[in-house]
């Protein structure tokens, strides 16, 4: 079939599983303990003050009601009114969702060039010492929580060594030209848009120990699992066919081996990057960075429940939209997957 | 019962036979022998704890403020030092290895069966509505932020670690399904498949005799790196207050609480339990590596 | 086809690793005026002269009218001007009311207003604006609302003219005056030209009275006006150059409220000399460990005090006798020695800074008497023989870990009189509505709270007052209508020695009620610069919460 179909009908699906997903939270954000107006306001407020505020906030509608509202004001690009913020959640998402997607876009680049370096180069020198010493610094980058590695880092690079900020997006005097000319919302473009590519810099700067924090458990995972496959196909007949015929082992290497040996980290890394917006907040909270992650998970403490579905909800778009970008890739690097495709 | 003969099938040997050449194959590393060593020593530690460590009650409703944040090395009653309450370090680490290893332990063997045969029969019947309900069913699943999935169930249910284990698996059944649904769709199309389904060889057996002793590799990888991330997991819900209720020594939600507000000043109460962790996942990767590798021709 | 792959690697190379590098050696050698900005880029921003940064926990509302937490305190205390000013005693003294008069009947206030104030916006401030504030105020009904919606009159309170303003009221309120600290001046028109119609909040004719706009500006006359606010980041306040009072010579030229959320980042910050006051909720022994390195460490009382709430409806704790076993089991010393250190222990059943708290004779750590009054109580000798029959439950709120020792301890000292406790981590949310409910209620909260104004009324109305019963300040549920009686008697006497008189008779009868541990009066720390000079923590705090970092009073001498 082609691309294009496959793409559709791909999306056709996440909406459909989208919508589930909306109901399920929906259901689940209104059985999480707490009362977002008793958290909103102080002790003292009048009762009446507080069931005009449930009244206001549509609180007193039967639950079907609540969402069929809600269900109608999505379709119109209203995501709700968030008591946490105070303002609408649709606010709220473009502000903090494009600096999240900054983060976790420069991690995942690091994440796949990295654990591509490292698992091609564990995989070609398997049991060698490149492989142990690989093996080792991923075992390190796997067992400790993403967080530690961001207080850790802060710790040595920002303040013992102060070879990098102790957190925020841009310094001061950056943050006030960028605010005020934003188009896009994310830091990075704007920057560039206005012209100020001392400010992109800066932001990168301030962008490197926090991506490199959220990407070394995954890279260290990924990196594991190409060498794995590599060694695992490495093995395999055709591998031994192809160099018994004379090709050049660069070629063998990258042509017939690595292929079929990054299927499974391609998986992985998908979801993992998909995952890591979801599990950015508290690297998000040690390196003060306002991204949409830990404004969720805040809001989440305060049964804040327009903020929970929509969180929900742009979570379940961006897995979708990475899953089916893996999909495709795994179909790429497999050809039979795209021939049997066609065949049907 | 005749096994098919097929070029690929390993099975085919005779039993003894088929397992010296798996341990000859494992224990061709020997970092997988290390491996092998660490993970018995973190089982062992992790079934006897409360017997061998040197202060049990610890682990529990204690403290000591006198002896609050004694460093490590220095005291030869607290060899790792104590924490912010007294308490020894090293009997919580050690109390820890007993909680972590269970909550890994049981969510694992809820999550890796169901997971990997949905994930099969989805990878084998690829394209038809059987693959397509059973990928949308995980991609609901997985797209659900863990913690939401986790205070919802733990707000209906007491937050205790048994509710919040229920939760973890619950989220994490589809990445199995997704790993072996790529992997053994890919394999779908192999000639050993293909001659099975020729030959007549009913589904059942081309799925369980055929596909997934091949799939295995990547498979067992994944569950032994998962020993650490369900740790891991387990102290993310601890921090929102799920999961392990203090005073319980969970591994995760010690490094967790300890790392936010005593680094570096205080190190060894965040440091040692997340050593702890490390060698958990060191000794579990490394016996994998060696397990993968006895599948591996 | 292989060579796809091999670009494929050498492009994420370029990509996720030399980017950086590559940017900046293509930025030095193409073009180079670009070179000192780069340098620019990586080094730290030149500060302004004198910066006041300081940590905050979020949510922030800088809306007079909806804030009301101690950081949305703190912005007011800088953003806006009450009508009259908290002074160290918690008296108040004249501020934008320059002086007033009291009608005998104590139902009319009038308020002659200082002329020479304008506000940020350029407009003088009138009585219009001051009359505007209360309406919006009460009208929307959160934040300080509640201290003026039982008392004040809005339609017949009046501007007599533009700088005189009345207000009448339905019926006596002893301490109003002192409320008054908690009226801001909000700009009117400034207000009436932002509002938008049709939103989630409408208060018909005036749309959402600006609440939007409000979030992220101020409408005030303060000595700070905001310069950006981003929700849950920051709030930078500039200097106001025409503000009508004095300030001190070296005051902050700009104010930085930071939502800080971790320690460890807190900590490198303040080494690093990027915050010049932390937020109050620096750990123990990380205020030790930076006042190593050179920082400073102070406190102030906060006028609130920690609480062991105890259920008086719920088994074994609906009998006196078994409140005041605890009460005297409990280890008081061993909490301010070991876990909150140096707060002192409480000399009254509100915190003794607050007008009218008088010092009383509480209890302290005697596990004899302990014992006699459990012999004394209906459930001896049952609850001797069988503790785990009469299990008390204490929950803690798990936003502030410090309260589990606290927790800790009492369940220790429980035991040694022979009861059984469990101790629980709660988060706050889930307090909340456990203490809306009685049945839901455990047996004791642990919660600190804090009085609404500077008398000791305002607590006693909070804490045992059967209106707050189902508000997260109360988990006693006394519903005792004498004791309401009294405290609403106490509050309507004008008479400021009346009205302290009895406060004494009630903290004494709640003190025989025991409804409730006292521990101790909190006294917030917080960890600040060597070149910051802060009158609050030299001893001239101001009781009122928020009024503790006032950019008029902090003067900040960086070092060259």
């Amino acid at each position: 079939m082609k691309m294009k179909t496959y793409i559709a009908r791909r999306l056709g699906f996440a909406l459909f599983s989208l919508l589930g997903l909306s109901i399920l939270v929906f259901y689940l954000a209104r059985v999480i303990p707490g009362d977002p107006v008793l958290m909103m306001v102080p002790p003292g407020t009048s009762p009446d003050v507080i069931e005009a505020l449930r009244q206001r906030l549509g609180l007193k509608e039967p639950l079907h009601l609540q969402y069929l509202f809600w269900l109608g004001d999505v379709f119109r690009g209203d995501l709700g009114f968030s008591v946490y913020t105070q303002r609408s959640v649709t606010n709220d998402v473009l502000e903090y969702l494009p600096i999240s997607l900054e983060l976790v876009v420069l991690a995942a680049l690091m994440e796949i060039a990295g654990s591509f370096l490292l698992g091609v180069l564990a995989g070609t020198h398997a049991y060698k010492w490149p492989d142990n010493l690989v093996r080792i610094a991923s075992y390190i980058g796997i067992s400790v929580p993403a967080f530690v590695w961001a207080i850790v880092f802060q710790l040595i690079f920002a303040l013992q060594l102060s070879l990098f900020p102790t957190g925020g997006l841009l310094d001061s005097q950056y943050m006030d030209v960028i605010r005020a000319r934003r188009v896009t919302g994310f830091t990075s473009l704007d920057s560039l848009i206005a012209g100020r590519f001392d400010a992109f810099v800066n932001f990168v700067w301030h962008a490197t120990l926090p991506a490199l924090a959220l990407c070394i458990g995954g890279m260290a995972q990924d990196a594991r699992i190409i060498r794995a496959g590599m060694v695992e196909n490495k093995e395999k007949e055709y591998i031994a066919m192809a160099t018994s015929q004379g090709l050049p082992q660069r070629l063998v290497m990258f042509k017939y081996l690595l292929k079929p040996s990054i299927i499974p980290a391609v998986t992985v890394m998908g979801m993992d990057i998909a995952a890591m917006l979801g599990n950015a907040f508290l690297v998000e909270k040690v390196f003060r960075w306002p991204g949409f992650s830990q404004h969720a998970i805040a809001a989440m403490l305060r049964s804040d429940l327009n903020t929970i579905v929509a969180t929900v909800i742009v979570i379940g778009i961006i897995f979708a939209i990475v899953n089916i970008i893996t999909d495709i890739m795994v179909a790429y690097l497999d050809p039979r997957i795209r021939l049997m495709e066609k065949g049907e | 019962m005749e096994k098919m003969r097929l070029f690929k099938t390993i099975k085919q040997s005779p039993r003894w036979e088929y397992a010296k050449r798996m341990w000859y194959k494992f224990s061709r590393s020997p970092l997988s022998i290390a491996g092998l060593l660490i993970s018995s020593v973190c089982i062992f530690i992790g079934l006897f704890a409360p017997y061998i460590v040197p202060y049990p009650e610890h682990g529990g409703l204690f403290h000591n403020f006198e002896d609050r944040f004694i460093p490590p090395f220095q005291n030869s009653s607290y060899i790792l030092g104590t924490d912010y309450y007294g308490r020894d370090v090293l009997t919580r680490t050690m109390l820890g290895f007993q909680y972590s290893l269970m909550m890994a332990g049981t969510v694992l063997s809820l999550v890796v069966v169901p997971g990997v045969i949905l994930g099969l029969v989805a990878g084998y019947h690829k394209g038809r509505w059987v693959d397509t309900v059973i990928m949308r069913i995980s991609d609901v699943f997985i797209a659900v932020p863990p913690l939401v999935l986790a205070l919802g169930i733990c707000s209906v249910l007491e937050p205790n670690i048994f509710n919040a284990m229920m939760a973890v698996s619950l989220m994490w059944w589809p990445w199995y399904a997704r790993l072996t649904y790529n992997v053994s769709s890919a394999m779908r199309n192999e000639y050993f498949v293909q001659a099975a389904e020729v030959m007549g060889a009913s589904t059942f057996h081309i799925i369980f005799k055929e596909i997934l002793p091949n799939c295995l590799g990547p498979i067992l990888t994944k569950v032994t790196l998962d020993v650490g991330w369900v740790i891991l997991i387990g102290s993310a819900l601890s921090f929102v207050g799920l999961g392990a209720q203090p005073p319980t020594p969970d591994l995760g939600t010690m490094v967790a609480t300890n790392a936010e507000k005593y680094m570096p000043d205080f190190w060894w109460t965040s440091i040692f339990p997340a050593l702890g962790i490390a060698i958990i996942i060191l000794g579990f990767n490394l016996l994998g590596d060696g397990v993968r590798d006895m599948f591996t021709e | 086809m292989n060579s796809n792959i091999n670009t494929m690697i050498v492009v994420l190379l370029i990509i996720a690793i030399i980017t950086p590098s590559a940017i900046t050696a293509y930025m030095i050698g193409t073009v180079n005026n670009r070179l000192s900005s780069i340098e620019d880029a990586l080094k730290p921003p030149p500060a302004p002269t004198k910066l006041l940064r300081v940590g905050f926990a979020w949510p922030t509302f800088i809306d007079p009218a909806v804030g009301s937490d101690y950081s949305s305190s703190t912005a007011f205390a800088n953003l806006y001007d009450p009508l009259v000013f908290p002074t160290t005693t918690g008296e108040v003294k004249p501020w934008v009311a320059e002086n007033w008069t009291v009608s005998e009947d104590g139902l009319t206030w009038t308020f002659t207003l200082n002329n020479t104030i304008t506000f940020h916006s350029g407009r003088q401030l009138k009585a219009d604006d001051v009359l505007f504030s209360m309406e919006r105020l009460i009208t929307i009904g959160e934040g300080y609302a509640y201290l003026f919606s039982p008392y004040v009159n809005l339609t017949t309170s009046t501007a007599i003219n533009d700088y005189t303003v009345q207000f009448k009221l339905k019926k006596t309120f002893g301490p109003f005056l002192i409320t008054l600290a908690r009226l801001y001046i909000v700009d009117k028109e400034e207000v009436l030209a932002h509002i938008v119609q049709g939103g989630t909040y409408d208060y018909p004719p005036n749309g959402d009275l600006a609440r939007g706009w409000l979030l992220t500006h101020d409408a005030g006359s303060g000595p700070y006006k905001t310069r950006e606010v981003v929700l849950e980041d920051h709030v930078y306040m500039d200097r106001f150059d025409n503000y009508w009072e004095e300030m001190k010579p070296n005051s902050p030229d700009e104010i930085r409220m930071l939502a800080l959320a971790v320690p460890t980042t807190e900590r490198t910050m303040l080494l690093k000399k990027e915050l010049e006051i932390s937020s109050q909720w620096l750990p123990e022994e990380v205020l030790a460990a930076v006042s190593k390195a050179g920082l400073v460490a102070g406190d102030y009382p906060g006028g609130d005090m920690f609480y062991f709430m105890m259920h008086c409806r719920k088994p074994p704790l609906d009998d006196v006798h078994v409140r005041r076993a605890l009460a005297y089991a409990m280890d008081y010393e061993a909490v301010v020695d070991e876990i909150y250190l140096d707060n002192p222990l409480a000399q009254c059943v509100v915190p003794i800074s607050l007008g009218g708290a008088t010092e009383l004779t509480m209890y302290r750590r005697d596990l004899t008497a302990a014992m006699e009054e459990l012999q004394q109580s209906k459930y001896w000798p049952d609850i001797g023989d069988n503790p785990e029959n009469y299990e008390i439950e204490v929950d803690w709120c798990a936003e502030v870990p410090a309260e589990e020792g606290v927790a800790l301890l009492f369940a220790e000292s429980a035991q040694e009189i022979g009861l059984k406790v469990k101790v629980v981590k709660t988060p706050w949310g889930k307090m909340i509505v456990d203490m809306a409910d009685q049945d839901l209620s455990p047996h004791v909260e642990t919660v600190f709270v804090a009085a609404h104004y500077a008398e000791a009324g305002a607590l006693l109305e909070t804490r045992y007052h059967s209106k707050a019963a189902a508000t997260w300040e109360q988990n006693e549920w006394l519903l005792n209508e004498t004791l309401d009686a009294m405290i609403e008697d106490a509050l309507s006497t004008c008479d400021m020695t009346e009205r302290y008189q009895k406060y004494a008779e009630l903290e004494q009868i709640i003190l025989d009620l025991c409804p409730s541990l006292f521990l101790f009066d909190h006294l917030v720390k917080h960890s600040y610069q060597p070149y910051v000079i802060w009158p609050s923590v030299l001893g001239e705090s101001i009781p009122v919460m928020g009024y503790n970092i006032d950019g008029r009073m902090i003067e900040v001498i960086p070092p060259e």
